[in-house]
């Protein structure tokens, strides 16, 4: 073995050292940018005339003297990527809870529907009579039209779509206020709605 | 190293100039220890940049879009039996701060008067 080969496995050694554990991206890009510079370093024309002693101490001396840039890069990458990966997570929980949340209200709005359709049909078999469930159900049909045009509407306009969705979950909800289910799904809507919403950015002056 | 924002570092103008020197010779692409080299003569110095420092700077200035890379085709390097090398290429960017840089470089050093103060 040769001292160029092995200043060149020193330095091949060094790169794998502070690549290791970083994306793969990042590891192979800069391993093989560094596999060619020290390709370059050893083959270089300039380097005939010189003793092969000479051009290993100066392919050392290049390893040694930028470890701590190196080291530096490391913490860089490593803290960019872990950035990435954190910023990744949250959008993709956020994702889920809003797509748990729509789900939610998507139930919701059918269970409406479900007391609009079969509370008229009941009759006087619940509580009051043929006309207080006809009121009954008129007021969780026009919950439900609420909810289902909130939804559709979402991705348009959003402020008129979450002030449907909210006034259509508390309609509903103060309607059928005896039944705990769709009571604290309205609920919990109506505190995802407030949380989520948009702030106005202030006027300049 | 912290530093004012858009000003250069030594060693940024240094790779900018040896960019420039070699597009004026007809490379308009280099890969890193081409510019190692040239620096190096250029500055009559004894050593090459330090590996650490070169890529260091380099993925810097391409962030900063100074300079832009791109890999060469593995066909030309296999075809020459060498590994591939990332060629970099001086930007419009990266050739308004080399002038700015210049530009400070030569204005003249304005020292405030001693003396003013004293009362």
């Amino acid at each position: 073995m040769s001292s160029i080969d092995l200043a060149v496995g020193l330095t091949r050694a060094w790169v794998r050292v502070y690549t290791r554990g970083l994306p793969a991206e990042e590891r192979t890009a800069r391993r093989a940018e560094l596999d060619a510079d020290l390709w370059e370093h050893a083959h270089d024309a300039g380097n005939e005339s010189r003793r092969q002693v000479r051009i290993a101490l100066e392919v050392v001396e290049r390893l040694v003297a930028g470890m701590p840039a190196d080291i530096s890069w490391r913490r860089e990458a490593k803290r960019g990527w872990r950035a990435r990966v954190e910023q990744g997570s949250r959008s993709m929980l956020s994702m889920t809870k809003k797509h748990g949340m729509i789900a939610l209200t998507g139930a919701l709005g059918l269970w409406y529907l479900f007391i609009a359709v079969t509370a008229p049909l009941s009759g006087d078999d619940w509580t009051g009579g043929t006309r207080e469930m006809l009121t009954f159900g008129l007021v969780c049909g026009i919950a439900a039209i609420l909810v289902f045009t909130g939804l559709v509407r979402l991705r348009k306009s959003k402020r008129w779509a979450r002030t449907m969705l909210g006034i259509g979950a508390v309609m509903g909800a103060v309607f059928t206020f005896w039944i705990v289910v769709p009571v604290v799904a309205a609920l919990a809507i109506l505190i995802w709605l407030l949380v989520t919403r948009e702030r106005r950015t202030p006027a300049h002056a | 190293m912290r530093r004012k924002p858009g000003t250069l570092l030594p060693l940024e103008i240094s790779i900018l100039e040896a960019a420039v020197d070699l597009r004026t010779r007809g490379d308009d692409e280099f890969h890193g220890f081409a510019v190692a080299k040239e620096i190096k003569e250029r500055e009559d110095s004894r050593t090459l940049t330090a590996h650490g420092t070169l890529y260091k700077a380099l993925e810097r200035m391409e962030r900063a879009g100074l300079l832009e890379s791109r890999w060469e085709d593995p066909e030309v390097a296999a075809a020459e039996r060498r590994p591939r090398r990332r060629l970099y290429s001086i930007t419009g960017l990266g050739e308004q701060a080399l002038a700015v840089a210049a530009a400070v470089r030569r204005a003249p050093v304005v020292r405030p008067e001693r003396g003013l103060a004293a009362s």
